[in-house]
């Protein structure tokens, strides 16, 4: 176990390795950092070089890898061209919203999901399990933008004027009341709107893994031997069931802020999906690549996590 | 959608005893003799969503290659008589700040979107069960290089990287495709790699590698039989998930342009009048919202009648 | 005179750098930087404008309530400091307007006001050019200290610093001597005669706190946090959600009406509409694309301010390939301006018949009203063009990002087409276009917009000595418009002092423009705010004195 570990962290450190050079380069391709500064009339040409030279821009790209890669073994992600301030400082803020929002929409979408998804595989064809496999699917075939804008609309501004009390927000994070009452506001329409998807996933993920465990022959064993179908269902195949749904919900972790991208812009969360977006629209290149870094570093680690909680629950699974 | 439909990374797809948790069938029933191709029909049939996902998507795509002759007007065609219209008789879709037919627009941008899909389903399958089947088949050396390739690949995140190409070239209908299907092949690999793995020891495959039918044989007779199944499965999710996606770039601004129609930039494009117009924004969504629905029932139809340990 | 200092290539497309997410629109908002290029002419007059649009930030936070007004605003700056480069934005300046004073506003008609200053500027002496002016009694910062000239001389040094990042030091180079003689007057010589001296007074340099800032680092002092002489005084900048101004209770002048401002930053248009929708922000400056118009003015318990705005689109030809006046004058009677300010901008906005904007009184003629749509004589000109041996196929070419002009190339076609006149049309994204095709001459019939500011002159756009060569790269006389007469006077006009005498010059350089048609004026871009009915005293201003210029005189009614 211990040497499987470590073996899928000395791969995870090889695929950072390749991805920091892929991240770097395919930032590097794009336009330049300083065209801004470069058409701003009367900037001599000494104060252009000058803040080449600051932030390293006049060396050779392997040159500029190294120094950029090795400031990040160090901690150091850079700084940016922006904010003219450093990189970690500015990511670091956004961390807890993207947290909270991926967390949030994570705990309702597994409350609703896992029931639901087990029920269906119990009641295979019932009236309740088609109509689940139907919203899973369009679920799954929603444009996310085009639903946050309906939430918006329905219970953002039509809510509000129907009622003549404000219920949901349908931007930011606070309204600087505080609270969490207002949090909640802020939070529960982008929270629909991630959970939406999430809950069509792990429906059908769950639905999956329940009625490939109610086919197994132990079931089928445990069921000859005259247990109870509840004693069956709880005891035996629940546990197992669950086991593949820990594992998906653990790897959706690692994909956080990469999935939080649109409905961070549309909902103005202030997250880091919405910083990936503003730093590649603003060419705050040193931003984006210590953003795409750590969504690698994110998706690795929990990849791991998915391996070793796996193991821990499911006894059967050995890793070599 | 799109966004937080992680894949299912490399630890998952990986260890091959979770996949498709949803394939075996507990249904028991006589065996009576019948060739493969009726049984998987048969069996297809009997998913009616699936069947009624596949009559839409082949009314679909007849519809967006008749498109130039069965159209009522041109996408272009501006008329500022008949701007802002609900729809109505003349204009069955209304017609845009134009007047630009909406049905026309709907049905030139369907070119796109669908052509889009298309091609990303096709060359990710492609690429993606070519390198499958070699990682798979070979092994070794081989599978570790690949594979590893293609964790890499699975490691980055989607939207971001799109973001981050979107940048990097013109954005046409053939770059985007270009570009989903770079984000969207590692999937298929995976997946075929995991099949063939489980083919590659069976009797019949040993078998014939002692008698020294070549490689290239062994794979094409053998091996790609065993894995179509989950690929064609996996490809109608690839040609949802890339309408998706391309209606994702579009609303950040890095989909295909205007002045050529998709449905996520049209849909992009209506979404600050969604209030006064809103059949701009409806009918592009449904579009997108249908067509990914109905690959995506196709899909689940497939996988059901593919499924080789499912019994009648 | 100062000519050709601007920047590399002199162009002003802030491109991509300032790029908006779901540009759906295609629409950009100006950029000081557009401004400071106009600066950055020296004495021209004109900035060219390329596209795309706002960054953004996150939204959320701050304020609520009473008597605080929320903003929704589509962009977050990165640095408050509008003096640095990357300061230029005008989130930069909306943000701080209510902070840091400048001694001359400018006007919402283009004018410029006094602020700061006891009454008008004097031009002391013109040769050599010596201006002076004196600072209201009783200034004070909003620390309480009050502000003099050694505060004037302190901005003065960071500007001049050259460890200073700053976006333009055009014409302050040319200060010879900046003299204090006593705590209120400030005089400055300058070596050269500067016309736009008035820039220098402008919104662009606001008058700085010596005491607060005096030692620090002047290129990461100002970046978070502000201390000025305005009505307002900084609270608190939450990154990626809002920035918040509060009542400055030491203002030297009348004290606001509002307790606090906040600025709450959403990236999305149709998020920034909703949150007006829907209450939870009280005004908006939504980005410039026309068709938000109608919903914004559907919003029930608020009202939507508008007026022509300082970017003015055009028709260029490039003379070298479309030679024919005929031709010219037959694509200028086949189009129907009216049809399409009043089609694709609702007809808020009238046709625009010059290259100087009615705003830029006295100067403004409408020299080009005489092309009105006539497609019988446009038929006529036409043939009798190709009798003349011109090729009555033209390529059309704009920036491929911009979808109101790639629509209006779409009328365009449509109206020359019922008059005889092929348009092919051939884009590129705007990089390409205004660094490319527009300097190399890569283009047949182009369109673009210019900036107009307060001062008129436009000698770099049109001045034949400014065509872009290898010698002469930033020129900007797209157009290859050769009038040795025209030339002549507009180099006469930067040098006329005398308004009224100036005044004649331009309406004689603007008619002759008009009969040799190197360019077919289109209109002004709207300019729009939208908010609750119950605030009052938004007035659009359209300058880089942005939209918050004054507002300290805000009230909720």
């Amino acid at each position: 176990m211990i040497a499987y570990i470590v073996r899928k962290l000395l791969f995870g450190l090889v695929i950072l390795f390749f991805s920091s050079i892929v991240i770097f380069g395919l930032v590097a391709l794009g336009p330049d950092p300083l065209t801004q500064l470069r058409q701003t009339p009367n900037i001599r040409g000494e104060d252009i070089e000058r803040i080449e030279r600051a932030y390293g821009l006049d060396k050779s790209l392997p040159v500029q890898y190294a120094i950029w890669a090795s400031g990040m073994l160090r901690g150091d992600f850079g700084e940016s061209f922006q904010q003219r301030a450093p990189v970690a400082g500015i990511i670091a803020p956004r961390i807890g919203p993207t947290a909270l929002l991926m967390g949030a929409s994570l705990i309702v979408s597994v409350m609703i999901a896992v029931p639901f998804g087990i029920y269906s595989a119990i009641k295979k064809y019932s009236i309740l399990d088609n109509a689940g496999t139907f919203l899973s699917f369009l679920g799954f075939s929603m444009p996310i933008f085009w639903l946050a804008l309906i939430l918006q609309l329905v219970f953002g501004i039509y809510l509000t004027s129907w009622a003549g009390v404000r219920v949901f927000y349908v931007s930011g994070m606070s309204s600087g009341a505080g609270g969490f009452v207002d949090l909640l506001q802020h939070l529960t329409l982008p929270v629909i709107a991630l959970a939406t998807i999430q809950v069509a996933e792990f429906n059908r993920f769950q639905r999956g893994a329940m009625l490939e465990v109610l086919s197994s022959d132990y079931l089928r064993t445990a069921r000859a031997k005259g247990l109870s179908r509840r004693t069956v269902y709880l005891k035996h195949a629940l546990r197992n069931a669950l086991l593949p749904t820990v594992t998906l919900v653990a790897l959706s972790m690692g994909t956080a802020f990469g999935g939080a991208i649109i409905t961070e812009t549309v909902f103005a969360w202030p997250g880091l999906g919405l910083l990936l977006a503003d730093s590649l629209f603003t060419a705050d290149y040193n931003v984006v690549r210590a953003l795409l870094m750590i969504g690698v570093a994110l998706v690795i680690f929990f990849n791991l996590v998915a391996d070793i909680a796996y193991s821990l629950v499911d006894p059967r699974v050995t890793y070599e | 959608m799109v966004e937080q439909r992680g894949d299912p990374g490399p630890a998952f797809q990986g260890d091959g005893d979770v996949q498709s948790p949803e394939a075996a069938g507990e249904e028991y029933g006589k065996v009576e003799g019948r060739t493969q191709r009726e049984i998987i029909w048969r069996r297809f049939k009997r998913h009616r969503l699936a069947m009624a996902g596949g009559v839409v998507l082949i009314l679909l795509y007849v519809a967006a290659i008749a498109t130039p002759w069965a159209a009522p007007y041109e996408y272009d065609e501006i008329d500022f008589a008949a701007f802002n219209q609900a729809p109505s008789i003349e204009h069955p879709m209304g017609t845009d700040r134009l007047g630009r037919d909406e049905m026309t627009r709907v049905l030139y941008g369907g070119r796109v979107s669908l052509l889009v899909g298309l091609g990303v389903g096709v060359f990710s399958t492609l690429i993606g069960t070519a390198v499958g089947i070699f990682s798979g088949y070979y092994g070794r050396l081989v599978d570790v290089g690949m594979m590893g390739f293609v964790d890499f690949l699975l490691t980055l995140p989607h939207v971001a990287l799109l973001l981050v190409l979107g940048k990097l070239f013109k954005l046409t209908p053939i770059t985007i495709t270009a570009v989903i299907v770079l984000l969207l092949w590692p999937r298929m690999a995976r997946l075929v790699r995991g099949q063939v793995l489980a083919v590659r020891n069976q009797e019949y495959v040993q078998a014939a590698k002692a008698i020294g039918v070549p490689d290239r044989k062994i794979m094409v007779r053998h091996i790609l039989p065993n894995v179509i199944g989950v690929v064609v499965v996996e490809a109608t999710l690839i040609v949802a998930l890339a309408i998706i996606l391309e209606s994702a770039a579009s609303y950040l601004g890095l989909g295909i342009q205007p002045p050529t129609p998709s449905w996520g930039n049209m849909l992009t494009d209506a979404r600050d009048t969604m209030t006064q117009q809103p059949w701009l924004t409806y009918f592009p969504g449904l579009m997108i919202v249908i067509t990914a629905l109905c690959v995506n029932f196709l899909g689940d139809g497939l996988r059901d009648a593919l499924d080789p340990k499912a019994v009648e | 005179m100062k000519m050709g200092h601007l920047g590399r290539g002199g162009l002003v497309n802030a491109g991509k750098a300032g790029a908006t997410k779901g540009a759906s629109a295609g629409v950009r908002r100006i950029s000081r930087r557009d401004f400071l290029k106009v600066g950055g002419a020296g004495i021209a007059g004109a900035a060219l404008l390329g596209v795309a649009g706002c960054g953004g930030g996150g939204g959320g936070g701050g304020g609520g309530g009473g008597n605080t007004l929320i903003v929704g605003y589509d962009q977050e700056p990165g640095i408050l400091n509008r003096f640095l480069a990357s300061g230029t934005a005008l989130a930069v300046t909306s943000v701080t307007a209510g902070i840091l004073q400048p001694v001359l506003d400018i006007t919402p008609d283009l004018g410029y006001a006094p602020l700061l200053c006891d009454g008008e500027p004097r031009v002391a002496s013109e040769d050599p050019q010596v201006i002076e002016y004196t600072f209201k009694e009783g200034l004070t910062f909003s620390d309480g200290e009050p502000l003099t000239s050694a505060d004037a001389r302190y901005t003065y040094e960071q500007i001049i610093n050259p460890d200073n990042e700053i976006a333009s030091r055009i014409g302050w180079e040319d200060i010879e001597d900046f003299e204090t003689p006593d705590e209120r007057t400030v005089r400055m010589t300058f070596a050269r005669p500067y016309a736009p001296w008035r820039d220098l007074l402008g919104p662009n340099y606001p008058i700085l706190p010596r005491h607060v800032y005096e030692g620090q680092d002047f290129n990461t002092a100002l970046n978070n946090e502000v201390v000025g002489s305005g009505p307002f005084k900084f609270r608190e900048w939450r990154k990626g959600q809002s920035l918040t101004i509060e009542r400055n209770d030491n203002y030297w002048g009348e004290r606001p009406a509002l307790d606090a401002v906040t600025f709450r930053f959403i990236p999305d248009s149709n998020t920034l509409i909703a949150s007006l929708e829907s209450g939870e922000a009280q005004f908006i400056y939504p980005p410039p694309d026309i068709g938000l118009l109608e919903r914004l003015e559907g919003i029930d318990g608020s009202q939507v301010l508008y007026k022509a705005g300082v970017v003015w689109e055009h028709i260029a030809f490039n003379l070298a390939e479309v030679d024919n006046l005929a031709l010219r004058q037959a694509i200028a009677y086949g189009i129907n301006r009216q049809q399409i300010v009043d089609e694709l901008l609702q007809g808020i906005v009238n046709p625009l018949q010059s290259w100087v904007v009615p705003e830029q009184e006295p100067f403004y003629t409408p020299a080009w009203e005489r092309y009105s749509y006539d497609p019988d004589r446009a038929r006529e000109l036409a043939r009798q063009a190709e009798s003349e041996g011109a090729n009555l196929t033209v390529r059309f070419s704009t920036t491929a990002d911009n979808r109101l002009r790639e629509t209006l190339q779409e009328v365009v076609q449509q109206q020359l087409g019922d008059v005889g006149i092929t348009i092919e049309i051939e884009n590129t994204d705007s990089d390409t276009f205004f660094a490319e095709w527009t300097v190399d001459g890569n283009f047949q019939m182009g369109e673009w917009a210019w900036l107009a500011t307060p001062d008129p002159s436009q000698t770099i756009l049109f001045s034949q000595d400014q065509i872009p060569t290898e010698d002469n790269p930033s020129g900007q006389n797209y157009y290859r418009y050769e009038n040795e007469e025209v030339t002549d006077l507009l180099v006469q006009s930067d040098r006329t002092l005398d308004e009224a005498q100036r005044a004649d010059l331009f309406r004689w350089i603007q008619e002759q423009m008009a009969e040799d048609l190197p360019l077919l004026p289109m209109y002004q871009r709207p300019e729009y705010y939208a908010f609750s009915e119950s605030l009052q005293g938004p007035d659009v201003n359209p300058s880089l004195a942005s939209p918050f210029w004054n507002v300290g005189t805000w009230r909720f009614a």
